[in-house]
């Protein structure tokens, strides 16, 4: 009888943890989002567990290595206990039911992983989060209009970390495009260098100043082109 | 901490000619700061820390010396009240003790010493008292100048002379003014109403303190932790901040 009972504890102490299925909001993941990550057990757990919830990165690029605000916001970390009680499905993280995190500014794969489990876990532990590479996002952009000087001032960020080119069209009152071409600059090589010394994934802030001989004033907007590797951003924008 | 660099010589160096409105456009520069900055945000342990990054991608820098009560940041400066002083970028001044409210106004802003309950005007590293006739408790301040006050249950703004602009109904917790609206609590829920009485409405409980944090930012101080609100026309949305569960 004893020999049997033993027997059943350590066949029970042998069953692992259910994979636990992972949600993370039902729209697709792209960069400078902030989700929350649940996860839950698709059958009883056999037994009280506990571990750790772990983000890593792999960014596309070969500029940098890692993005530093990819981390789960409460905490401001990448790491976060979990655990889940006897007979439960419900898997608290950081003694909460969900997680916030945050994606990021650059394209890659955001690794999601269970570690620190002692009685191991069945599956892969390891869920890929896929951030696709897409056209520079412009948080804020404005056009201003200074003493001789037009100022365009741009802050956002190119999660491929490939921008650098940028088409300016200048246009008077009526709409019409002053000039016979659109004006282009190649920034490409001082965008790497900025991304590459930062290290902190791909948001900038960039003033583009174009000194003026002539009334400025008879410039009223600029259409603004920005290239990545991803497309091409436009903005329309009016000088204040 | 900021990078910068210029194209002058290996980039544009285009002429490009609008003959018909005598215009030259000569050369493009471009200047990129380290990071594009939010603002600055008072930390769950009193410390003044900048926000770095873009809306929902944000980084927190480290913390600043020393201990402060309540901050408030514009586009062009910002102010924190420590026990016994208001630090700004280009010094201090000696104040009366406990928190503030402040509200700032280009390079000038006006501050209610809670503790005192006196108002001042800050200026360049001084301090001017104002003889404000408000009753009440203040809540906030904005350019104007305007006061949030509460009396017998009722949120008002009023003018210095206790002039009645305006009441702000259901305002049960702490009221902001901004330039271009009003947040309040109500019901434990977080209400953004602008002029055109247009209403966004953001559920979170427990909403303890509200404050600037940079130019399109608001610091929102709750129960479960510390949040930044946009509130550029269009863009308004709630964000965590990191590092930031209390």
């Amino acid at each position: 009888m004893i020999r049997l009972f033993l027997f059943a504890a350590l066949t029970a102490a042998a069953v692992p943890l259910p994979s636990p299925i992972l949600d993370f909001g039902a729209t697709p993941l792209a960069s400078s989002q902030q989700r929350t990550l649940t996860m839950r057990l698709p059958s009883p757990s056999p037994f009280t567990a506990s571990g750790f919830l772990n983000l890593t990165f792999q960014a596309d690029t070969t500029l940098i290595t890692d993005d530093p605000a990819i981390l789960f916001l409460g905490t401001g970390t990448r790491v976060l206990p979990f655990s889940v009680i006897s007979g439960g499905t419900q898997v608290l993280i950081n003694g909460q039911s969900g997680a916030t995190f945050q994606t990021g500014t650059t394209s890659g794969r955001i690794l999601v992983t269970l570690t620190g489990i002692p009685q191991g876990i069945t599956g892969d532990p390891t869920t890929v989060l896929t951030i696709p590479a897409s056209a520079i996002a412009l948080d804020t952009a404005t056009a201003t209009r200074l003493s001789g000087e037009l100022d365009v001032s741009l802050i956002g960020f190119d999660n491929t970390l490939t921008t650098g080119v940028m088409t300016f069209t200048f246009r008077d009152a009526a709409g019409l495009a002053i000039g016979a071409s659109a004006t282009r600059a190649d920034f490409t090589g001082a965008f790497a260098a900025y991304f590459t010394k930062t290290k902190a994934g791909s948001a900038f802030q960039a003033l583009v100043t174009f000194p003026v001989n002539g009334d400025a004033s008879l410039i009223a907007s600029v259409d603004v082109e920005l290239a990545s590797a991803a497309g091409t951003t436009t903005r329309h924008l009016l000088f204040h | 901490m900021r990078l910068h660099f210029s194209h002058s010589s290996q980039s544009l160096a285009r002429v490009a000619q609008a003959f018909s409105l005598c215009l030259v456009l000569v050369t493009v520069t471009a200047h990129a700061q380290s990071l594009p900055q939010i603002g600055e945000m008072l930390d769950a342990a009193g410390s003044m820390r900048p926000v770095f990054g873009v809306a929902g991608n944000f980084m927190v820098g480290p913390p600043r010396k020393g201990r402060v009560l309540s901050a408030a940041c514009s586009a062009r400066l910002c102010l924190a009240k420590t026990d016994s002083k208001i630090l700004s970028p280009s010094g201090s001044v000696p104040a009366p003790a406990g928190p503030a409210l402040i509200a700032i106004q280009d390079d000038t802003a006006v501050v209610y010493f809670q503790q005192s309950q006196t108002l001042a005007r800050w200026r360049d590293n001084t301090l001017t008292p104002l003889n404000w006739n408000v009753r009440g408790t203040l809540l906030s301040l904005r350019a104007g100048p305007e006061i949030a006050v509460r009396r017998n249950n009722r949120v008002s703004i009023v003018r210095p002379d206790g002039f009645l602009v305006a009441d702000i109904p259901g305002a049960t917790g702490p009221v902001l003014l901004l330039a271009d609206g009003i947040l309040l609590v109500s019901q434990q829920k977080l209400i953004f109403r602008r002029p055109n009485a247009r209403e966004l409405r953001f559920d979170l409980p427990d909403v303890e303190t509200l404050s600037a944090l940079g130019e399109h930012y608001v610091q929102v101080r709750a129960r479960g932790g510390l949040y930044a609100l946009r509130t550029e026309a269009g863009s308004e949305q709630l964000y965590m901040l990191p590092g930031t569960s209390r």
